[in-house]
């Protein structure tokens, strides 16, 4: 009997633990289905594989082959543990082989990833003797190395930012490597969704047409994990027309999933265990119990805690039972610290860690046992890939969703069926946002001279006009040219709203450290004097936020507390695009600017959650132009009857829990975080004169998530309903419509005027749907 | 979902309007015609903007203009032929025309964006140095540009520039690439690095500007400080006032006439490098010059001069220890190189007997041990250091030898006894 075998029983006969599970799922294992080795394989390619054990390949790996070497792009959609690398390095290294001279650029989100890929090829092209010159050129690549790399390497292995960043601006440097470009490998597409994918989709648009200027057309080759439109993302981020492979041919071993829902503290009140407690002490079962474990956090807050008190329950033990190691794994370390974590994973000295989504993606950290999310991943399809991270081998595995109180993890735990059987989440981009077209605009021109009417992008014109205006371009002979002294690239961040971090300086006994960094707009939220920092299970107090140079002072300290902003948001309408009136309701969508203000903190003790004081907070307002859905609740609507039927004293609640409720279900149908979109409603707004709802887009300029809620406003609402209706409290907990707030002074129940206000609205919702209506406002 | 872009960018442009507080440099032309941002943009047309003074059509939007000046010295210098150059026999048909080049860009960050919009080569006739300057009259006119820079720069040319090594060569042949032909300078002299070696450790900068002053005493007046250069280029093109690029001449002509000045004097002192040692009126860094020297490509007819300078600092009492010590070091491997063992040995002697430099201590043991084959001497030499304060590498070496030179003994007289 294995130890995952004696754990899963011994789990199975506690009545406790089996009285919170609300499914028990066993996925049987899949035998592998196989094709021979290709027969065409160059005869060194196939002494390498059969050196390195492989005799045959996964169908889907066959199939990659076939593609490619018939010239065509395609996405493989892999699940992890299905040799995803060889399904494009094979076709890739026959070309190699063949024609020397051509080239191959694989690009990976991460360099960790980038860095793990190198390894690996290195191993294969190097054991087999192949010949194959790999190199990695991203922002740690030493400059003495930089030019050999790009004169030699036939395999550039390297991420979108440095593409964007390094190699674009400066490509006459890449002639010989740009000029005999033949494939490209964009490895985890389904990471480049939302702002990234966007950027992604530009840089992809950007090489292509420096690609063009050499005179080569590389063939794309996509990987992705299962999402629910893989083609279609791949196609949207190439621009071109790309052969789906999806036969998965690769074995894998039986895996448990369990949906675990906490128990009550307060029923009532609707408290259950917090997440952090009962993965914690699930961890330390699978540990004790010899079962290599990975737990998924939500936050980077949440991973440090975790593995804090993981280890620390460990202290007592670890006499008795040997060292159990556990690391906590996020962004925000250096780069050299979570190599060695990752070393430790894949050799053994290392049997748990905590971490962000950070380690979701395909980083080699070797075979794990058990798979702990700690908290629904915001998307079904990060649930698969989470869970996969669990039995890699073709062992037994098991995976636990702890569930938290947030509305969105009940939904899951309590609509089984729905978790297991719905289709996993569309990717979605939106290249064409004004923010980010423009900046890759700029960088697009700097590259390269565009003519007036090249279709760098749906009337990309009108833009150049616009950057015409502003200066930075300018017409001549026929061509816009760049005019700026600036080097757009360096202010255009692919990751976020901003290019400009500000770094964490560790200054504890004078000595200055860095040990991390975070956007701007995050740092006024999590980085104000005073704010607890918590790094690597170590707390750290702010002792200066200095946003002009980009720096933050932190000292080590030791505090029973942790920190959080509390953010005052003003919104003004700025243009109403469109209005259209679905779901019972006035629909306008429209820009907005949201002016966010940090004026106070509070100070929350560990492990009771209470609030235990408040401090000053002076930093500069941020202010952001997006975009908004605002449901407006005009009294002739069905919306805004609904609204009107409610006690006055009962609609302000009522809308303020709608609007958490909303932003709470809202990711799961659109593929986003749940900080990705923003509510906030007002009873009489100032710009509608009526009660109004906003639903914004956290980025600025907005990716398309406004568009998206209003096309997915009904299915988004009935969640909402059946959520607050299924809920077990009486008056609102913070897994339905959140708990009663004393300071609002109500008397009716929120959690009943929010059902009959929602189930009011949405009675006869399909009958007075209208078609849509443009209006220039 | 359509959106109303134009809708959209009107509203971005309000919004910047109102938010944008653009720096305004004090030196900044105030634009003439409409504004921006509520009328039409001034139309780039080559043809309606006058030339700037002095120059004339090249051809469609490229303007140039030549200026002379005597240079009765640097034809002196060139017809001798200049240490500074390489020494291949062909080079020394290139070498009657070697070009001094600058190049002005529409930014320092380099990449592809980065224009050349005025380039400037200095050829001598006779006894004047004819400096010709080319500028681009708009962004689009780069191919003719180009067409008048290849007749200007040829490829086999032999050229000398500051610091355009890493810069402006390289500019030069992105720009070619760009318009897809291949253009790149094969022969080319960056006086950068020979004036890294003779004044690195004297003055606080090595930058064209510092030497100016420093070296050749020039006071350039009101001269336009290079990061300015950019907007001025850029002003021009909004307002097509030539007036705005009257300093971004004069500053890049000033470059090119300091340029060959510089290596005027760079040649002067790398020639007779004692006689300017004597001088004192030019400081320069003279134990790096002799490395400049023994490194140079013809360095067999530079180490007479090379050993004399490092002679002259070793011997000159008024001058730092350290100084010394590393021109005796570098002494003594000229002498040891050129097989002369007891020139070595006394250079080392007199380094020991002033200083006891511990690094002294273990050539001069080095040359006894093994020239005058006088073991106990060596061992003499090494027991009389003073280990205070020595580098790490040099007590293992001295301690190493110690017991080597002792065990030697030993087995001596173990044989003997
Ligand atoms: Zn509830």
């Amino acid at each position: 009997m294995s130890a995952v075998e004696r754990v899963l029983a011994e789990l199975k006969n506690d009545p406790v633990f089996a009285a919170n599970v609300s499914q028990w799922q066993e996925i049987p294992a899949r035998e592998g289905t196989y094709a021979p080795l290709p027969s065409d394989l160059h005869p060194r390619l196939r002494a390498t594989l059969e050196a390195g054990g492989v005799r045959q390949l996964y169908n889907h790996q066959a199939d990659s082959y076939r593609a490619v070497r018939s010239g065509r792009d395609v996405v493989v959609v892999t699940p992890t543990a299905s040799g995803k690398t060889l399904s494009y390095n094979l076709a890739i290294l026959q070309e190699l082989l063949h024609r020397p001279e051509a080239r191959a650029l694989y690009l990976f989100p991460t360099k960790a990833l980038s860095q793990d890929q190198q390894a690996g090829l290195n191993l294969a092209v190097e054991g087999g003797e192949l010949g194959v010159k790999v190199a990695t050129y991203d922002g740690d690549t030493p400059d003495s190395v930089r030019a050999s790399a790009r004169e030699t390497g036939q395999i550039i292995i390297s991420n979108p930012d440095m593409l964007h960043s390094g190699i674009l601006p400066n490509h006459p440097k890449w002639i010989k490597f740009l000029g005999n470009l033949a494939f490209v490998v964009i490895d985890e597409i389904h990471t480049y969704r939302g702002v990234f994918g966007s950027h992604m989709t530009n840089v992809v648009r950007r090489l292509r047409r420096i690609t063009e200027f050499y005179g080569a057309d590389p063939t794309f080759i996509c990987c992705s994990a299962t999402i629910g439109n893989p083609r279609e993302l791949a196609e949207r981020i190439i621009g071109r027309n790309v052969e789906l492979i999806d036969n998965n041919g690769a074995p894998s071993g039986a895996k448990h999933l369990i949906l675990y829902n906490p128990p009550f503290v307060d029923r009532v009140q609707g408290i259950r265990k917090g997440v952090v407690q009962e993965a914690r002490a699930l961890t330390l079962r699978f540990l004790k119990a010899g079962v290599k474990t990975i737990v998924f956090a939500r936050s980077r807050l949440r991973t440090e805690l975790i593995a804090a008190y993981i280890r620390r329950s460990l202290e007592n033990v670890y006499t008795d039972h040997g060292r159990i190691n556990v690391e906590a794994y996020r962004g925000g370390y250096l780069p050299s610290e979570r190599r060695a974590i990752e070393r430790g994973l894949r050799d053994g000295t290392v049997q748990g860690v905590v971490s962000t989504n950070a380690l979701e993606l395909g980083i080699d950290i070797g075979g794990l046992d058990a798979a702990v999310l700690a908290g629904f991943p915001g998307s079904i399809s990060s649930s698969w890939q989470q869970a996969g991270r669990a039995g890699r081998t073709r062992n037994l595995s098991v995976a636990v969703l702890v569930a938290s109180s947030s509305p969105l993890d009940q939904y899951m735990v309590k609509h089984p069926h729905y978790f297991l059987g719905r289709a996993p989440e569309q990717g979605f981009v939106d290249p064409d946002n004004l923010h980010i077209l423009i900046s890759h605009l700029r960088c697009a021109v700097f590259e390269l001279p565009m003519k007036p009417e090249e279709r760098y992008a749906p009337q990309s014109e009108l833009y150049l006009q616009h950057l015409e205006e502003e200066g930075t371009v300018r017409l001549s002979a026929g061509m816009y040219h760049w005019s700026d002294r600036s080097y757009p690239a360096e202010s255009v961040s692919l990751r976020s709203a901003t290019a400009d971090n500000v770094v964490i300086v560790d200054s504890t006994n004078g000595e200055y450290s860095v040990i991390g960094e975070t956007d701007r707009p995050s740092a006024k939220e999590v980085l104000f004097d005073n704010a607890i920092y918590i790094h690597r299970g170590e707390q750290y107090v702010v002792t200066e936020l200095d946003l002009e140079n980009r720096k933050c002072l932190v000292e080590r300290t030791d505090v029973n507390y942790y920190t959080e902003a509390l953010v005052k948001r003003d919104i003004k309408v700025l243009h109403e695009d469109e209005t259209r009136h679905a779901g019972g309701s006035r629909l306008v969508l429209g820009d907005i600017l949201v002016r966010t203000q940090v004026a106070k903190f509070k100070k929350i003790r560990f492990q009771s959650h209470e609030n235990v004081g408040y401090g000053e907070v002076s930093v500069p307002e941020e202010e952001m132009h997006t975009r908004a859905l605002t449901i407006v609740f005009d009294p002739d609507t069905r919306a805004g009857g609904a609204l009107r039927e409610l006690d006055p004293a009962m609609r302000v609640p009522a809308v303020v829990r709608i609007g958490t409720l909303v932003k709470n279900v809202a990711p799961v149908f659109l593929l986003c975080e749940a900080t990705d979109l923003r509510a906030a409603e007002r009873l009489k707004d100032p710009h509608f004169g009526q009660p109004c709802l906003y639903i914004y887009d956290g980025y600025p300029g907005g990716i398309g998530l406004a568009e998206a809620f209003a096309g997915q406003l009904e299915p988004i609402l009935a969640a909402a309903l059946s959520l607050v209706r299924d809920c077990e409290c009486s008056e609102g907990c913070p897994s339905c419509v959140g708990p009663r707030d004393p300071q609002e002074e109500i008397d009716g129940n929120p959690k009943e005027a929010v059902s009959a206000f929602l189930a009011a609205w949405l009675s006869v919702s399909d009958a007075d749907a209208e078609p849509a209506q443009a209006q220039d406002g | 979902m359509a959106h109303d872009l134009a809708g959209r960018i009107r509203l971005l442009r309000q919004l910047r309007d109102s938010r944008l507080t653009r720096p305004s440099t004090a030196d900044e032309e105030p634009e003439s015609g409409p504004s921006p941002q509520t009328g039409p943009i001034p139309v780039a047309g080559e043809a309606a903007a006058p030339p700037p003074t002095g120059f004339s059509a090249l051809a469609d939007g490229v303007w140039g203009r030549v200026i002379r000046l005597a240079a009765p010295q640097l034809a002196q210098v060139v017809r001798r032929g200049s240490v500074l150059l390489p020494a291949a026999d062909d080079a020394a048909a290139r070498a009657a025309s070697i070009r001094f080049f600058d190049l002005e860009t529409t930014g320092l960050s380099g990449g592809a964006g980065t224009k050349v919009f005025l380039a400037g080569v200095g050829v001598l006739e006779e006894e004047t140095l004819r400096v010709e300057q080319l500028l681009l009259a708009d962004l689009g006119a780069e191919p003719a540009f180009l067409d008048q820079l290849a007749l200007r720069f040829p490829e086999d040319a032999l050229y000398v520039s500051y610091n355009g090594r890493a810069f402006d060569a390289h500019q030069l042949k992105t720009r070619f690439l760009m318009n897809r032909r291949v253009h790149s300078l094969q022969f080319h002299v960056d006086l950068l690095y020979p004036a890294r070696r003779l004044w690195r450790s004297v003055l606080s900068r090595c930058s064209l500007a510092e030497l100016e002053r420093s070296v050749l005493s020039i006071r350039r007046e009101a001269d336009l400080p290079s990061a300015e250069v950019p907007e001025r280029y850029f002003a021009y093109l909004r307002n097509r006032d030539p007036a705005a690029l009257e300093p971004v001449f004069a500053h890049h002509y000033h470059d090119i006439v300091s340029l060959s000045w510089l290596f005027i004097t760079m040649d002067e002192i790398l020639r007779r490098p004692c006689a300017w040692l004597a001088r004192s009126e030019v400081p320069f860094d003279a134990v790096q010059a002799a490395v400049w020297l023994l490194s140079h490509p013809r360095a067999a007819d530079r180490r007479f001069e090379a050993e004399e300078l490092l002679n002259a600092v070793l011997r000159d009492e008024d001058r730092a220890s350290d100084e010394r010590v590393e021109a005796g070091l570098l002494l003594g491997t000229c002498h040891k190189r050129a097989a002369r063992p007891h020139e070595a040995e006394q250079v080392y002697r007199l380094l020991y007997e002033t200083f006891r430099d511990p690094r002294v201590a273990v050539e001069l043991a080095k040359q006894l041990e093994h020239h005058r084959r006088d073991p106990a001497g060596a061992l003499e030499v090494l027991e009389a250091v003073d280990l205070q304060g020595c580098p790490r590498g040099v007590t293992d070496d001295i301690e190493y030898r110690t017991q080597r030179l002792l065990r030697k003994r030993d087995r001596g007289r173990a044989l003997h006894g």
